[in-house]
């Protein structure tokens, strides 16, 4: 018998809602994108960004179960996100998944949203071999992961400091090119050159980022060059974050030989890290996973699938807020 | 009819079942006031007053103005409850449970407010048992316009020591109150329940002028 799980995401600013079964099939996906509310900001407002949840959240979980084409008696569970993310954000969706489970008699499972991103790669269809290295890279999150099997996750570095995505936006930011930044960036970049020697924080160092000082290095050789070729800084930029993201995966694949690498989170979708990490894996004999683009982003459906992970092993986590999960945590 | 009221726009969140007009569970009661999670505080009234979920007929909620996550927490809740169980939300602003309250007491016009950023605050003007207005801005701009010729009131909210002071023509009278009590939604349910919505409309807190 088809089991389904309705999901939540509301950890950041896209109001999302999903119906998955326990093979991964993705019966609807609804992502309400608060995109032009933060434009204005360069970045996510924390306030406006729970004020339009609020708003986008039942009309988002409503779509959802129409396009899935089910009723609310046939779940087995609501997963809905309880962290990491913005707790004025995070708040929203867990009380309107309590008060869906109260009114429809449902379990609600609070999800740790990292563990949502690693199972993005496994969505529609089993794509990852396990054991695999998972890196997500997005803009709360930079890490490097070893996972056994779906389940059992051992987090091998994060950043120390601003997540990729982050810099991305901030570059994106002090070259006029808007919010988001990543995919400009990289669209910049391509038109130029990687002239200029931005530094590989931690280059050498272990399985660990830091990312904070070359986006600082950024703003500094914007400040002080006055003739400023801003396709070759995007691309220079570029350059210095694939160097580091590939020379931390092959690192971390030569440590522990796997089956699969999968990249997960919005700069997934970067066209350089793609085209460097189907290089590498080549290279390595290791086979790359690249979950469509739709899944790379914040989602629900992601967190529908890790939830019948919870449900698999009989994990139980209230739905309330705990904002410092790590990888490792369910 | 059961009516389950939400209030979470103060310091406390806070639920009353009510039926018709008797009170039958008043969270107040039971020691619960450090409580943030809801769906306790409900767990607790469903079990003390022997009923269910749903045997609930509406929902009346506190919109604020008040702490903005805690308003939202409980608008959150009681939407989705309101669309899980089919029933209707009632959506009741802080400064109209405040004026409720002061009203019974005194039967005099009430001022209530609440803080917000940069010195701002909610000003709610509340007359003949009913909420005239809500402003947002500075209380000492706000409140000749609201209040008109009134000479008599009553204040209610953080900032009654403040309007007393900078209003020494009118008679003023200090409430002693920082918010309204929920029990109103028990209480008074008849008065708020023909504001009920159902979904696709939905409740929203009174936080969009403090942008």
């Amino acid at each position: 018998m088809n089991e389904f799980v309705l999901g939540i995401e509301t950890s950041c600013d896209d109001t999302a809602a999903a119906v998955v079964d326990s093979k991964g099939n993705v019966l609807s996906s609804v992502v309400s994108s608060q995109l032009e509310i933060h434009k204005a900001f360069g970045g996510v407002y924390p306030e406006f960004a729970a004020r339009a949840h609020i708003t986008a959240i039942l009309p988002t979980i409503h779509e959802a179960l129409l396009r899935a084409n089910i009723q609310a008696s046939q779940l087995k569970a609501i997963g809905v996100t309880r962290g990491p993310g913005l707790i004025s954000s995070v708040l929203v969706g867990l009380n309107t998944a309590v008060g869906l489970g109260l009114g429809w008699n449902k379990p609600v499972i609070g999800i740790n949203h990292l563990r949502g991103h690693l199972r993005s790669a496994d969505l529609e269809m089993q794509r990852v071999q396990y054991p695999a290295m998972i890196l997500l890279v997005s803009g709360g999150h930079t890490f490097l992961a070893y996972m056994e099997s779906t389940v059992d996750i051992v987090l091998l570095g994060s950043t120390r400091d601003d997540s990729v995505g982050e810099s991305y936006d901030k570059v994106g930011r002090m070259l006029g090119l808007g919010y988001p930044g990543g995919p400009a960036v990289d669209k910049l970049a391509v038109q130029g050159k990687p002239t200029i020697k931005f530094p590989r924080p931690l280059l050498k160092n272990g399985l660990e980022f830091s990312f904070s000082g070359l986006k600082s290095s950024v703003a500094r050789y914007l400040d002080s060059v006055k003739e400023l070729v801003y396709e070759d800084i995007a691309a220079s930029f570029v350059q210095a974050v694939l160097d580091v993201l590939i020379t931390k995966s092959k690192l971390a694949l030569k440590e522990k030989p796997v089956k699969s690498f999968a990249i997960v989170g919005g700069v997934a979708a970067s066209p350089q890290l793609r085209e460097a990490a189907a290089k590498l894996c080549r290279n390595l004999k290791v086979d790359l996973c690249l979950p469509p683009l739709r899944w790379s982003t914040d989602n629900a459906a992601m967190i529908a699938l890790a939830t019948f992970d919870y449900l698999n092993l009989g994990i139980y986590k209230e739905p309330l807020p705990e904002l410092q999960l790590s990888i490792s945590d369910f | 009819m059961l009516t389950l009221g939400i209030s979470t726009s103060s310091g406390q969140f806070a639920i009353v079942l009510g039926d018709d007009r008797k009170m039958i569970f008043n969270s107040e009661e039971y020691h619960l006031a450090e409580q943030k999670d809801i769906s306790v505080l409900i767990n607790k009234c469903l079990e003390i007053s022997g009923k269910t979920i749903f045997d609930v007929n509406n929902i009346i909620v506190d919109i604020g103005p008040g702490g903005t996550s805690r308003v939202r927490t409980g608008i959150a809740f009681a939407n989705s409850l309101s669309y899980s169980l089919g029933i209707k939300v009632c959506p009741v602003s802080s400064m109209e449970m405040a004026g409720i309250n002061a009203w019974e007491k005194y039967s005099l016009p009430v001022i209530a407010t609440v803080k917000s950023i940069n010195g701002n605050a909610y000003v709610g003007f509340f007359n003949n048992n009913t909420l005239i207005s809500t402003e947002y801005g500075k209380i000492e701009n706000l409140i000749p316009s609201l209040i008109g010729d009134c000479q008599e009131l009553v204040v209610v909210g953080y900032h009654r020591e403040l309007i007393i002071s900078l209003f020494p023509e009118i008679k003023i009278i200090d409430s002693g109150m920082f918010y309204g009590d929920v029990k109103i939604f028990a209480e008074q349910a008849l008065r708020f329940i023909n504001r009920g919505i159902l979904f696709p409309e939905i409740a929203f807190a009174v936080t969009e002028k403090s942008s």
